[in-house]
């Protein structure tokens, strides 16, 4: 049937696509990864070199170090280091997608392991949570607005979206997070001016969670002001675009109200549109995820980076670099799936 | 009696930066109950936009500038949006657009949509009732599942009839219904439409350029030309005996077994914006005479019960 | 039917609309100005941009002049030359002394003090005489200067000879005391006191004296500074560095990197896209395909490691933010290029047996050229805001100056949590400023080529 070649096909496409990007990101950083990998293979073997001393003290320095460099040199090997490029190349990308990271250079998850992966995993959900929330509020939010610009054309509300998608389009998200804590946090000093949470940490369930919104406040607030207006637009032009289709005006024909044309027939033929929009937006906003959280000192994976950034931390860079990617291809391809599970003339086949 | 459907000066007007196009002009027309009345003329005539002004569907920039429209001798112009759209539109006159090919919301069964104009309107939603819609203009009851792009051309017009025909309507305006669809389908659409008016007594509009098709259907029959009405009457004597130039024109620009010359009518429209006052047919006139250039014709009555528009009567 | 429409016509309509008109303006006056930056700021200014040395006698993290109006008492720097220097010699000491004066009606202390008697040489030892207006002098002594002729002393310097002068007034021992405290013991009224907010307002007098072992000539350039709070037209960083400047020399770098990415990426991206509908089947899914590839890289994340890889300079950062932004375009020159594809013409070509690369640019290319140049105004400002976040996390070439370094700075020093609001507003306004140009021209483009779609 045609709904299920479409899922094999696109599946396809999209495993292979995030080969190839990975590839890219592979080839690009190259110098390096080998860099990053000759220093995890550099302190597993001091690790070695630790356990060994401590444990098995009969053996002498010199079989120690003999020890330690066959360990390094099977590590080093793992990943092809000595191998020509295509050995190498299979190898690395395999240990990349298998998640193995390496170990960080100077940073350290909160539980106190070095390892990249460990790191991340800990402060992904952080970002997650921030993102989605406004992600939702935004596309909540922008497409009603966007729909009732479209029912509007011409009138206030129309006119004025198009002003606020021009700021959106000429100004940095987080420079408008700069600002805003300036003014609330410090002027104002009504919001935190950063961090998740208060030092120190509120106890209570509810008064955590308190703490955590007042703390969500101001970078939800500077995202959505940025990224709502542009949404808005788009949500807009998608739903005038389909407002001019025949079956619109069949259906003012046929007795409907403007409202039920409006938000039954036209945000449901576009709807699929509409989703894949806001997948793309979440994905988008990964990206913009480092630079926000760096003004709000939010602790996630873009902080993450940047923090990497200043410490020069070349395993913590690559590796959040590549999830990044492995999130986003995911986040496209949720939409494509989306898409094709909300247009019928792709479910039953055409 | 007083007509189901009549019009009376009608005036629709586009604005545009050069002026009001005048789309329709003056145009008065009337369907009585169970006739099947044909309105024709070329690309850009005005008959198109003259449905949809009877179906107050005429959007910016467009409007209704002048004239009446009376339905059942209710002045429907008069009528507040919302009071035509829940007793008038749809309920007692419906429309098959042109194109009906994507007159269904793509993302809905044929069923739920024909179902949502009962619901809307009050009426009974059950699937027995859709069912009966779909055998009356021939489909089977499977089509109600179906999404639009599934069906055929054929298979997609006949089910909007059926939608059409939801609310039991008393006038059914069929603009261009058979245009882009085989010779057989149009057969069958047009079989359906006289039984509908033999078998429940509607009344029918219908719109097309296809002279052809009207010749087989109608009872009577008007001809527009650049907005106006030029000719109309009872279609045997129109067609045996078509008076003005353009009907003569049109009819002989239709090809029939024993044609050897397809003739056209050379020229184009007149501007829409500036008409002045002349015959708007003026310019591409064979027998054009120094009078149709600085004077306008009115429609006069002729014999064989008809009313022509030119100089020459 | 011609839906092509000569260029000038569409000058002609751009002109017409009020934003695109507007816009225009703005662009030439962006433009201008940068012209003018690279004319007057010399590639030397930037230099002095990574040299915190080169900043002294600005104020530091100084709100900008203009705020006295409104109600500030944040005074300007002020100098005064030190002129007129008299020679007196006994021996082989050779002794240079000049005396002046200067007016401080303020109620607040200047944040630091410069006096910079330049000479040619080397000299024994530098005094300075301070005089109060109520007559109280201070003598302020500084042996073997550290090195050569461009004495530089500021409050931190003179702190040794200071303290004395502070315990003689409140009784009490300091092992050190901030610039803040001594300046105002300097222009306090005396007393146990001495260390309080209260200013003496009135005329202070200064005498210098220079001892050195061999004959000196003295510059001009010598003078005495009084560094204010606050700094011409945008105010000073930490470091007191005008932003004034900062905002000026980044203009060219901005425009220049968003230019070169919004040409590249939507040229590369519009014939990609439209070969790729041109074509169709197997060609047209294989270059859709590698549109998703780089679509789907995070751009902002890969630069940032890229940029661990290959030493960035405007071009190459440039190039790499259009390798990275054409799949946009290329997505939407594909489409349009399908509905141009159903046109008859291409058929009819086809049909007449003119080769297909032909008919491609005789008839799809000059119809996407509207959408390629609205589109390249408006993807302008994405390249400069990615050069600028960029920069702000500190990935930028070296050796030139960037709204986003500056701003990267100012999250460094913690600007928002000082309340230092002019270090962070004006960049940003900047970019603002540089991105509205382009975003108004090309919606206005935008709008005239775009068909439109009334809603009825």
């Amino acid at each position: 049937m045609g709904y299920a070649r479409f899922i094999v096909g696109k599946t396809i496409s999209y495993v292979l696509a995030l080969f190839g990007a990975v590839s890219i990101l592979y080839v690009a950083l190259f110098p390096t990864m080998q860099k990053v990998i000759e220093a995890s293979a550099d302190e597993a073997a001091s690790d070695f070199q630790r356990t060994l001393i401590k444990g098995h003290s009969g053996l002498s320095l010199a079989q120690i170090q003999a020890s330690v460099a066959t360990y390094k040199a099977s590590y080093l090997s793992a990943f092809g280091f000595n191998q020509p490029f295509p050995v190498k190349y299979a190898l690395q990308m395999s240990n990349l997608f298998q998640f193995h990271l390496g170990s960080a250079f100077f940073l350290q998850a909160p539980n106190g392991s070095k390892q990249v992966i460990d790191i991340i995993v800990a402060y992904l959900p952080n970002t997650i949570l921030l993102f989605t929330t406004g992600t939702l509020l935004v596309v909540a939010v922008g497409a009603i607005l966007g729909l009732l610009a479209a029912r509007s054309a011409g009138g206030k509300l129309d006119r004025s979206i198009p002003i606020i998608a021009i700021i959106h389009s000429s100004l940095p998200t987080w420079w408008i997070g700069f600002i805003m804590i300036a003014y609330f946090a410090y002027s104002l000093n009504i919001l935190p001016s950063g961090g998740i949470s208060s030092v120190p940490a509120p106890t209570g369930l509810i008064a955590h969670f308190a703490d955590l919104l007042s703390h969500m406040t101001l970078p939800l607030a500077s995202f959505f002001i940025v990224n709502v207006g542009g949404f808005a637009y788009v949500i807009r032009s998608l739903a005038v675009s389909t407002m001019g289709e025949d079956f619109v005006t069949t259906a003012r024909a046929r007795g409907m109200t403007e409202n039920r044309v409006l938000f039954r027939h036209v945000l449901r033929t576009a709807s699929p549109s509409i989703a894949t929009q806001s997948i793309l937006a979440v994905a988008g906003s990964f990206g913009g995820a480092i630079t926000t959280e760096v003004v709000f000192r939010w602790p996630g994976i873009g902080y993450l980076t940047f923090a990497a950034i200043t410490a020069n931390d070349l395993p913590v860079i690559v590796g959040s670099t590549f999830i990044l990617t492995v999130i986003l291809f995911l986040g496209l391809y949720i939409g494509e799936m989306t898409y094709g599970l909300l247009d019928p003339r792709i479910k039953t086949g055409d | 009696m007083t007509s189901l459907l009549e019009t009376k000066g009608l005036r629709i007007y586009f604005s545009s930066p050069r002026g009001d196009v005048r789309v329709v002009e003056e145009v008065d027309l009337h369907v009585d109950q169970g006739e099947i009345v044909g309105l024709a003329g070329e690309s850009g005539s005005g008959k198109s936009t003259l449905a949809l002004g009877v179906m107050r569907l005429i959007g910016t920039p467009g409007r209704i500038a002048g004239g009446e429209i009376r339905f059942n001798g209710t002045d429907i112009l008069a009528l507040k949006p919302d009071e035509f759209r829940v007793q008038y539109r749809w309920s007692k006159l419906s429309m098959v657009f042109q194109g009906s090919m994507n007159g269904f919301t793509p993302v809905f069964t044929i069923g739920s949509q024909i179902q949502e104009v009962l619901k809307i309107h009050g009426h009974e939603t059950s699937e027995l009732a859709v069912r009966k819609l779909l055998q009356m203009v021939e489909l089977d009851e499977s089509i109600a599942v179906r999404y639009p792009h599934e069906l055929s051309g054929g298979q997609k017009q006949r089910a909007f009839i059926a939608m059409a025909l939801a609310l039991d309507p008393q006038l059914l305006i069929a603009d261009e219904p058979t245009t882009a669809l085989d010779v057989i389908t149009q057969a069958k659409i047009m079989n359906l439409l006289k039984r509908l008016r033999t078998e429940m007594g509607i009344s029918i509009l219908l719109i097309t350029h296809d002279l052809a098709l009207l010749s087989e259907a109608v009872d009577r029959l008007y001809i527009m030309y650049a907005g106006r009405v030029v000719e109309d009457g009872p279609s045997n004597s129109l067609f045996a005996k078509p008076k003005h130039p353009y009907t003569q024109g049109l009819i002989s620009s239709t090809p029939t077994l024993k044609t050897e010359q397809i003739r056209g009518i050379p020229g184009f429209m007149p501007d829409l914006a500036n008409p002045g006052e002349m015959c708007s047919f003026s310019l591409r006139c064979p027998f054009v005479m120094e009078v149709c250039k600085t004077e306008r014709p009115r429609l006069g009555k002729v014999d064989g019960g008809e009313e022509v528009a030119c100089w020459l009567y | 039917m011609s839906d092509k429409r000569s260029d000038r016509s569409y000058v002609r309509e751009l002109m017409k609309s009020k934003s695109g008109l507007f816009g225009l303006v703005l662009l030439s006056l962006l433009l201008v100005t940068s012209l003018y930056v690279l004319i007057t700021i010399p590639q030397s200014e930037a230099y002095k941009w990574d040299n915190p040395g080169a900043w002294q006698g600005n104020p530091v993290s100084a709100p900008p002049a203009w705020v006295n109006y409104f109600g500030e008492d944040a005074p300007t720097t002020v100098s005064v030359p030190l002129t007129g220097w008299t020679q007196s010699v006994s021996g082989s000491i050779y002794t240079y002394t000049v005396t002046t004066s200067l007016v401080w009606n303020h109620a607040v202390t200047p944040s630091d003090f410069s006096v910079t008697p330049i000479f040619n040489g080397t000299a024994y030892e530098v005094s300075i005489t301070w005089t109060k207006p109520d007559g109280t002098s201070i003598p302020i002594v500084l042996t073997s200067p550290s090195s050569d002729s461009f004495y530089d002393l500021t409050a931190s310097s003179i702190q040794q000879s200071i303290i004395p002068y502070i315990q003689s007034q409140t009784d009490s021992y300091l092992s050190s005391v901030s610039p803040r405290q001594e300046l105002a013991a300097l222009f306090n009224k005396g007393g146990p006191s001495i260390l309080n907010d209260s200013v003496e307002q009135g005329t202070y007098g200064v005498t210098v004296q220079v001892i050195a072992g061999a004959p000196q000539s003295v510059s001009s350039l010598s003078k005495l500074s009084l560094v204010g709070d606050s700094y011409g037209s945008m105010g000073t960083d930490s470091v007191g560095r005008p932003i004034s400047l900062g905002v000026l020399a980044g203009l060219p770098w901005a425009l220049e990197i968003g230019i070169i990415s919004s040409i590249g990426s939507v040229l590369g991206g519009v014939l990609w896209g439209g070969l790729s509908g041109f074509f169709g089947g197997w060609r047209d899914q294989l270059m859709q395909w590698g549109a998703l590839v780089i679509l789907a890289l995070p751009a902002l994340a890969f630069l940032v490691a890229l940029s661990y890889s290959t030493p960035l300079t405007v071009l190459n950062e440039a190039l790499i933010i259009a390798a990275l932004s054409w799949p946009f375009f290329a997505i939407l020159a594909r489409s349009v290029t399908l509905s141009i594809r159903s046109q008859t013409y291409v058929e009819a070509d086809r049909a007449m047996g003119i080769s297909s690369t032909r008919s491609f640019f005789t008839h799809v290319l000059p119809r996407l050229t509207p959408v390629t140049i609205a589109y390249t105004a408006l993807s302008v400002p994405a390249g400069i805001i990615t050069a600028e976040t960029l920069a702000f996390l500190g990935i930028e070439q070296g050796n030139i100056i960037t709204w986003g370094g500056i701003l990267n700075a100012a999250i460094t020093f913690d600007a928002s949590v000082h309340g230092w609001w002019w270090w962070v507003l004006f960049p940003g306004i900047m970019i603002f400023v540089a991105s509205v140009p382009f975003v108004l021209v090309g919606f206005a483009l935008d709008r005239i080529v775009a068909p439109r779609v009334s809603a009825k």
